[in-house]
């Protein structure tokens, strides 16, 4: 058909939108060629590495109130975890850990999404890796990223040890090494807390042996005051002897948990926008 | 025919349509992307595409708007359609090796003789993935991650 007045109006219109839209993609940043592979948008690079390098120089001589923000479970729950951290960003904290499963199946554009929601964080944080990103290529994207999938930081004269639990998706690539975290438990000559993504005692991922022997090695460590982990998305505690173990809740809903470290008492708080519920408490630590 | 790039097909696409009436079009591509991480990625896709318009002005041509879907796999070994065995069931993870997108299209065009024609296309993709996160969520700007731009260069005869 030929171009009367009326068409060339709509093309015009279809036009000023098409490169309004062009210009948007541009100053954004653009997209990634495909979704089966490890490209992404971000450049952050070995972001747990650096992170802990500051937080380790911040918490050297540091005495008083600990205050550690915990997120767990956020998938693509992006307003979930819009909303938990505008919560943290109102708090005083000195950093916040991310229990893992960030992603739904570990493709690049969510890597792409998180790294960009989380970036609305104003606290250091430091990300575990949970089994859903681990599958695909995500493995290597979150190497690249965040950096070692077990890593442990002295912070304020207590330990933390963020240890990959994701037996299942690491059998082909190193990375899965309960040795490793016996090693660090065992070593510790501080109050030690533990992260882990996938619980201990999981039945999809342990055998009734491998989870006895975690609980045993748990057990004997000198001085372990907390091991927490996410994966099952709803929040809960007991006591292992005088170790507090609890799941950390996702973050659908803007929950989020609170772990406060002091001389006088440890607790560990679970919370829902401004509303928090201390669920578990243990002896001080610190000075 | 069509060499292209990007919006989720791969970073380097050759295709083949054919088009119905000026309106309806059904292609297949073939996508490569070099990645330094996983190694190469081959993609396969097909694509259906609708165009109401096509505007023209002596020799040049217009589609201001395609709309249309498509769906993109991977023979990648990483990928996978259903979960290992070592899962309580096969949909413990969502399928990774395959996606689904919808598209939307502006399409430049020139006139050859003998009824042939050389178009530039602007693509914009979102993932199926993305459309689940605007469902649950809204909007977000999240969302921008999970749409891509590309663009192709294609010659009907
Ligand atoms: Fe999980």
């Amino acid at each position: 058909m030929g171009l009367d007045k009326k068409g060339m109006m709509k093309f015009g219109r279809m036009i000023t939108i098409w490169v309004l839209a062009a210009l948007f993609f541009l100053l954004s940043g653009c997209g990634v060629d495909t979704p089966f592979g490890s490209q992404t948008k971000t450049s952050v690079e070995n972001h747990n590495h650096e992170t802990i390098q500051e937080l380790v120089a911040q918490g050297a001589g540091k005495t008083g109130l600990i205050r550690i923000g915990l997120l767990a479970d956020s998938h693509q729950n992006y307003k979930g975890l819009e909303e938990a951290i505008d919560r943290l960003n109102t708090q005083n904290l000195d950093f916040v850990i991310h229990l893992g499963d960030f992603t739904n199946i570990g493709l690049n554009v969510e890597f792409d999404a998180f790294v960009r929601t989380m970036g609305q964080l104003r606290h250091p944080y430091v990300v575990l890796i949970g089994n859903h990103d681990a599958i695909g290529a995500g493995i290597p994207m979150y190497r690249k990223i965040f950096g070692e999938f077990n890593t442990s930081f002295s912070y304020a004269g207590r330990k933390i040890v963020l240890y990959n639990s994701n037996s299942l998706e690491f059998q082909k690539v190193e990375g899965f090494d309960p040795q490793w975290a016996a090693q660090e438990l065992a070593s510790a000559t501080e109050p030690t807390y533990l992260f882990q993504h996938v619980n201990y005692d999981n039945k999809t991922h342990f055998t009734d042996a491998e989870s006895a022997d975690f609980e045993a090695m748990m057990l004997a460590a000198p001085d372990l005051r907390f091991a927490l982990n996410g994966h099952l998305h709803a929040g809960t505690q007991r006591n292992l002897g005088s170790i507090r173990l609890a799941t950390i809740p996702r973050s659908e809903g803007g929950q989020y948990a609170i772990l406060e470290l002091d001389p006088a008492k440890d607790s560990l708080s679970f919370c829902e926008g401004s509303r928090c519920q201390e669920v578990s408490v243990g002896p001080g630590s610190g000075f | 025919m069509s060499l292209g790039t990007a919006a989720y097909l791969g970073r380097y696409q050759v295709g083949l349509s054919h088009t119905f009436n000026q309106k309806h079009e059904v292609g297949f591509t073939l996508g490569w992307t070099p990645d330094d991480l996983v190694g190469e990625v081959r993609q396969y896709s097909i694509e259906y595409g609708y165009t109401p318009w096509t505007l023209q002005s002596e020799a040049w041509l217009l589609q201001p708007m395609t709309i249309g879907f498509g769906a993109t796999a991977t023979d990648h070994k990483e990928f996978f359609f259903k979960s290992s065995g070592k899962y309580d069931d096969e949909a413990y993870y969502d399928a990774t090796l395959r996606r689904y997108l919808v598209r939307y299209a502006i399409s430049v065009g020139r006139q050859l003789p003998n009824e042939q024609s050389i178009w530039l296309r602007f693509h914009l993709s979102i993932l199926d993935q993305g459309l689940q996160v605007l469902f649950n969520n809204g909007w977000q700007p999240a969302l921008l991650d999970y749409m891509s731009p590309g663009l192709s260069l294609f010659y009907r005869f």
